[in-house]
């Protein structure tokens, strides 16, 4: 008998319309890893949090252990032992660890203090029993993203939760760290523990589920033993490739869709060698200090990325990644040292000649209650406001083409917020990567004349509808975590179009805590570890990827090593 | 139009049609409670303001008034900045119109309003861009510091209006009247609605294109929507701290020079009071678009005038307009009309 079985679970979202769940049906055995899979969008998250009780199906029942249950809160899963880490972590960074798993079931005396010792020592002997290192007296704001994981699981096993619900729980992993968290994992599973592991990555599935249930539009699409399912066919599934859905029992077996070798990204974006120009953008021994004793965030860095090459900066979260963001993006300022951009200091306001793909997408990269319109027009407005008055032809037209260009699933004038995460990207991008109309019309005109035909018919038509080919980048692009959260369809894309901007000349910086992803995309790799460039090799078939491991994780150089 | 839009329109109609109806129980409640005959109360209420020339007239001149507020409330609303400074803005505005005026009583009919006019903005605007350059350069929050330069203001124009421009053959605290040829002239005597209208109107159709269609608009927009995206698409975030602040200062100091211009002819002590609240109250209900100024400003000035007639011609104080305000605010703010579509669709 499942431990948990949910069926016919149907949900549709009333704001948007759309059909989230659309019947689908989910079979947990007892002690079991079991991984949801599918694409942004397949509806694995509602299914989840229809079973953690922050939403409720239209229809459908769910039994745990055989016995229909209702659950119409997060406190009513609670006491069913349900228990879920979502996306984002949900943490009080000024808390100290044991403040955080034990909030709101804390240990009390007399019945009303908080209990700080036994807590402490509570949490501690629970972290201890798990196999996690965490000390529970340090604020929750310094642990690293593994770290948060284990803090997250431990706050439901302080509750007694015995299925975990662990929504991308790898998304902010770097490698050795998915290691570690699949090997508690499967402790807790040993342990008597029941998991729910959703993800879009084909390759940890083989690794550490023991059944797969993929999810597509809102339905069950298929529920298999892992051991079964060869990794290509799991990606076609997820991605759709096989669209008859009665074969889907058999094991269809197309090659190359989506797949990748297993640690890869898989998004499959091939490219040939760079021909590197000039440098385009330069940092020279820059600085950012903080606090007087604390050490600088960003520490004596140089680089310079030159025009047709993609420069992958690798490391993990919080060695400065972040505050590089910043300063490549204008918006921090250095210490010391100095940022150049065409050997000019970079402005900190943006004016045209560079685009910017920010980690934060939602909040930094776009404006949630703007339109897509309004989102798309928001960086050239020069040329959309010539003489401060809004073009609107011009603006309608840059919509339109921006929507069909990138294949953007919106409306105009809808909402940005109401779009999916693929969509949100595919907006930033479309907005960063255009050429500023006002350059585009003279470098058309300019091209025309050159060829003899100039009528001002022919640059208007050229303007539209080859806007798709035509458009010629900003000479600089900052990239950063650009694919993270993303499924593969949509990484695919993004990933090829900043292939594409690097052929047609632009000047790349890739920062990414995804190593995979900067040596798949990456000429050139720096690796930062406590705001220093600890490593910088040129990138190819041949580079060492455990020695770029290692240097991410500051062990020291191959040769001391040794 | 999509299916979002809908949504969010008819959620807006709905908080409106909520506030309203409670407003309008709310009134009748009072008004069955505090007068001795509820029939004429409530006739006086709710028909009076259309019931004469005097009453219909003086309404209409106050709610020219309240667009201006409102207009001066919103814009600073829509771009993240909070003006409470409305007060001292619009007091001072007609301070320094009146100040004008009779500085220059022998001036060229046509010049002189609009200098003084000009000058009543710019007092404002002073006032409202301190705030915002206080903010920018000490972090001093914009909504604690123009409410407080606001409350002392009040307290230098009382001085000003009772001291130095102190009409002396007058029995009331109030300066001298300003010459006529400097005022805007009546519409519907004896009511105090002038041509001053027009102005007020075409300054809210300015206003309008303003935000809608030219590149300040759209940037003030974004900043009120999203600062940190605002930022990151290099919008000038000084500017957008400082000008709104200034020309939401200058709207409000226009309402006080119209006042003086269009429908008082002088400043008496304290007479502008509450104005700079009501346009808090009509941005509000608006949702901070120029256009629906009008009508919220319609909505106030004709509680404020049923309130008025109930207190001449019954027994009920004119503090009942506060308590109705008081409760369209709190529907307003309340977004009961989210609540209730939201449990209509969880039971679909």
């Amino acid at each position: 008998m499942p431990a948990l079985l949910m069926e016919g679970i149907r949900k549709r979202y009333l704001t948007s319309g759309a059909r989230a769940n659309d019947g689908a049906t989910l079979e947990v055995r007892d002690r079991e890893i079991h991984a949801l899979v599918g694409e942004n969008g397949a509806g694995k998250t509602t299914l989840m949090k229809i079973l953690y009780g922050l939403e409720r199906p239209d229809s459908g029942r769910i039994l745990l252990d055989g016995k229909a249950v209702a659950i119409p809160n997060p406190a009513a899963a609670a006491l069913c032992g349900i228990g879920m880490v979502s996306q984002h972590a949900e943490i009080v960074g000024e808390f100290t660890v044991a403040q955080n798993v034990s909030l709101c079931a804390e240990p009390r005396r007399f019945a009303f203090f908080y209990d700080r010792k036994a807590a402490e020592r509570e949490v501690g002997r629970l972290a201890a029993e798990n196999g996690f290192g965490l000390d529970p007296r340090v604020p929750a704001s310094s642990l690293s993203a593994a770290e948060i994981q284990e803090l997250e699981i431990l706050k439901l096993l302080w509750r007694r939760a015995s299925l975990l619900i662990l929504d991308e729980p790898t998304s902010l992993l770097a490698e050795h760290e998915v290691e570690g968290l699949f090997s508690s994992l499967k402790r807790l599973r040993a342990a008597g523990k029941t998991i729910i592991l959703i993800t879009h990555k084909a390759a940890e599935v083989k690794r550490i589920a023991d059944a797969v249930t993929v999810m597509r539009a809102g339905r069950t699409f298929i529920r298999l033993s892992a051991a079964d399912l060869a990794e290509a066919d799991l990606a076609g599934l997820m991605m759709g490739a096989h669209d008859a859905v009665g074969e889907a029992g058999g094991r269809p077996a197309t090659e190359g869709t989506a797949s990748g070798s297993p640690a890869a990204l898989g998004t499959g974006v091939r490219k040939d060698s760079a021909v590197a120009g000039p440098a385009v953008f330069e940092m020279r021994r820059v600085t950012v200090a903080r606090q007087r004793r604390a050490r600088p965030s960003i520490d004596d860095l140089s680089l310079a990325v030159r025009s047709g090459e993609i420069v992958g900066v690798c490391g993990l979260a919080g060695n400065g990644l972040a505050e590089l963001e910043d300063l490549a993006a204008g918006i921090g300022k250095p210490t010391r040292g100095s940022v150049l951009l065409s050997g000019k200091p970079l402005p900190r306001r943006r004016e045209g000649g560079r685009g910017y793909v920010p980690t934060d997408r939602l909040w930094r990269g776009s404006s949630l209650y703007s339109s897509v319109g309004e989102n798309l027009a928001a960086l050239d407005r020069r040329s959309f406001f010539p003489r401060g008055f809004e073009d609107r032809k011009a603006v309608g037209r840059f919509v339109e083409e921006s929507i069909g260009c990138y294949g953007i699933a919106g409306s105009p004038t809808q909402r940005l917020g109401t779009l999916s995460g693929g969509n949100i990207q595919k907006v930033i991008l479309a907005r960063e990567l255009a050429e500023p109309k006002r350059a585009r019309l003279s470098r058309v005109r300019a091209a025309a004349g050159r060829a003899g035909f100039l009528h001002a018919s022919s640059v208007r038509a050229s303007g539209t509808r080859d806007a798709c080919v035509e458009d010629q980048g900003p000479p600089f692009l900052l990239f950063c975590n650009p694919v993270q959260g993303l499924d593969m369809a949509s990484s695919a894309f993004v990933h090829g179009r900043l292939v594409e901007e690097r052929d047609r000349g632009s000047a790349i910086l890739l920062l990414s805590s995804n190593l995979d992803e900067v040596l798949e995309l990456s000429d050139r790799i720096i690796v930062m570890h406590r705001g220093a460039a600890v490593l910088e090799v040129r990138n190819g078939p041949l580079v060492d990827r455990s020695a770029i491991e290692d240097a991410m994780l500051g062990l020291a150089s191959p040769e001391e090593r040794r | 139009m999509n299916e979002t839009r809908r949504t969010e329109l008819k959620g807006r109609a709905l908080t409106l049609g909520i506030a309203l109806g409670g407003a309008f129980a709310v009134t009748v409640l009072l008004l069955w409670a505090l007068s001795s005959s509820f029939g004429d109360a409530f006739r006086l209420f709710f028909a009076a303001p259309f019931g004469n020339t005097y009453y219909l007239g003086n309404m209409l001149a106050e709610v020219g008034i309240l667009v201006l507020a409102g207009l001066g409330a919103g814009v600073a609303f829509g771009s993240r900045n909070f003006n409470l400074g409305g007060e001292g803005q619009v007091y001072l505005g007609s301070v320094v119109t009146a100040a004008t005026c009779l500085a220059l009583p022998s001036g060229n009919p046509v010049l002189v309003p609009v200098l003084a006019a000009i000058a009543g903005a710019l007092s404002g605007s002073l006032l409202g861009w301190l705030s915002g350059q206080l903010r920018l350069s000490l972090g001093v929050d914009e909504l604690i510091s123009s409410f407080l330069v606001s409350a002392a203001v009040v307290y230098f124009c009382d001085f000003v209006v009772t001291g130095p421009l102190q009409d002396p053959s007058s029995n009331f605290q109030a300066t001298g009247p300003i010459p006529e040829a400097f005022r805007f002239a009546r519409i519907m005597p004896p009511s105090s609605l002038s041509t001053a209208v027009v102005p007020v109107l075409a300054i809210l159709v300015l206003m309008a294109v303003l935000l809608a269609r030219t590149r300040f608009g759209f940037e003030l927009s974004l900043m009120g929507k999203n600062a940190e995206f605002a930022r990151y698409v290099g919008i000038d975030q000084g500017f957008y701290r400082t000008a709104p602040m200034a020309l939401s200062g200058a709207l409000y100091g226009l309402a006080g020079a119209f006042l003086v211009l269009g429908s008082q002819y002088r400043v008496m002590k304290g007479f502008s009071a509450g104005i700079g609240w009501t346009g808090i109250a009509v941005a509000l209900v608006a949702g901070n678009a120029p256009l629906a100024m009008l009508p919220a400003a319609f909505l106030f000035g004709y509680l404020d005038a049923g309130a008025k007639a109930v207190m001449v011609g019954a027994d009920v104080t004119q503090e009942i307009v506060s308590v109705v305000q008081a409760a369209v605010f709190i529907f307003i703010t309340a977004r009961f009309a989210d609540r209730f579509l939201a449990g209509r669709k969880e039971k679909r």
